[in-house]
């Protein structure tokens, strides 16, 4: 309410500016309880890591790729030059067997460990560009994943070093 | 790209993005520890066999000296590349807690790099081995 200065009938009115609140706006403040904002940073610092962690999942893949051919290739003349291990009464003939499985086994696992490293960079990178945030959790979620099975591999080796170690 | 930028701005992290970080987080902090641990194993079994070397013969110390050299280099990467990791993992768990994008920003930064460095690590090695089996084969002609 603004009451004028004039001078009427002797009497000033002064002019004196009521300032208004307005009660009815609130902050939308995004970064509070349920959303967490994101700054002009975290995308790109997204976009790089997808970079670099489809180079390293697509080399792992790629070495693995090499190793089988090799030994696609060369595979009969390793089996003859282990021809006197092979044997059905042979302890080392067992051994020979045992190795083959778990080599088997570790690059099932290799392999597995960094398709979700390539699932996170493929997903995040389509994410961001999409803005969905469906696809950026479930980039996010892979490279949990990722980590998770990296990391019980590297508890599991580390207890055959220690027993190895110990023994 | 300024305003393709923008554009990627719209969205934030919701529930299940911080769910999915915090696992991150959580478990790169166990994948660096253990690496830790496992690189500590390695160093006492290096001075284990380094002292038994040393006792038996010159000729083996030698070796041992040799291979001590791919351990240095194997400790330097092990570290440089495990403290990244770690310190992403508690950045990113700290941007979490205290809803600090430019903390979860430091976190997602160090994870680049770890991945960064992982990756010049693996280009280093494939030309190394390249160079190695063009050498080999070289050498095998003459």
């Amino acid at each position: 309410m603004i009451k004028k200065a004039a001078n009427i009938g002797g009497f000033f009115y002064i002019a004196v500016p009521k300032l208004t609140i307005m009660e009815d706006i609130k902050e939308d403040i995004l970064s509070s309880e349920h959303e967490l904002g994101i700054d002009n940073e975290i995308p790109g610092y997204l976009i790089d890591t997808s970079k670099w962690a489809k180079f390293v999942a697509i080399t792992f893949f790629a070495i693995i790729g090499i190793c089988i051919l090799l030994f696609a290739t060369f595979g009969s003349a390793i089996m003859q030059n282990l021809a006197p291990f092979r044997g059905y009464d042979s302890e080392a003939s067992q051994m020979l067997v045992f190795g083959i499985i778990i080599l088997l086994i570790v690059t099932a696992v290799v392999i597995v460990t960094y398709y979700f490293l390539l699932n996170f960079a493929n997903k995040i990178r389509a994410g961001l560009e999409s803005e969905s945030i469906d696809m950026v959790n479930e980039g996010l979620r892979s490279l949990k994943t990722h980590f998770i099975i990296a990391t019980i591999i590297s508890i599991i080796v580390l207890l055959f070093s220690l027993y190895g170690m110990i023994a | 790209m300024e305003d393709k930028q923008e554009s990627i701005f719209k969205f934030a992290f919701d529930e299940t993005s911080k769910e999915h970080i915090k696992g991150i987080s959580q478990w790169s902090a166990i994948n660096a520890i253990v690496a830790f641990v496992a690189l500590g194993i390695n160093i006492i079994q290096f001075v284990m066999a380094s002292s038994s070397a040393y006792r038996s013969s010159a000729f083996n110390f030698g070796m041992r000296t040799e291979s001590g050299f791919s351990l240095f280099i194997q400790v330097a990467i092990s570290i440089l590349m495990n403290v990244t990791l770690y310190t992403a993992s508690v950045k990113l768990k700290k941007g979490l807690e205290a809803t600090n994008p430019g903390m979860l920003g430091q976190g997602f930064m160090n994870l680049r790099n770890y991945y960064k460095i992982y990756g010049i690590i693996l280009i280093v090695l494939l030309v190394l081995g390249i160079l190695g089996i063009l050498l080999i084969s070289s050498f095998r002609r003459y």
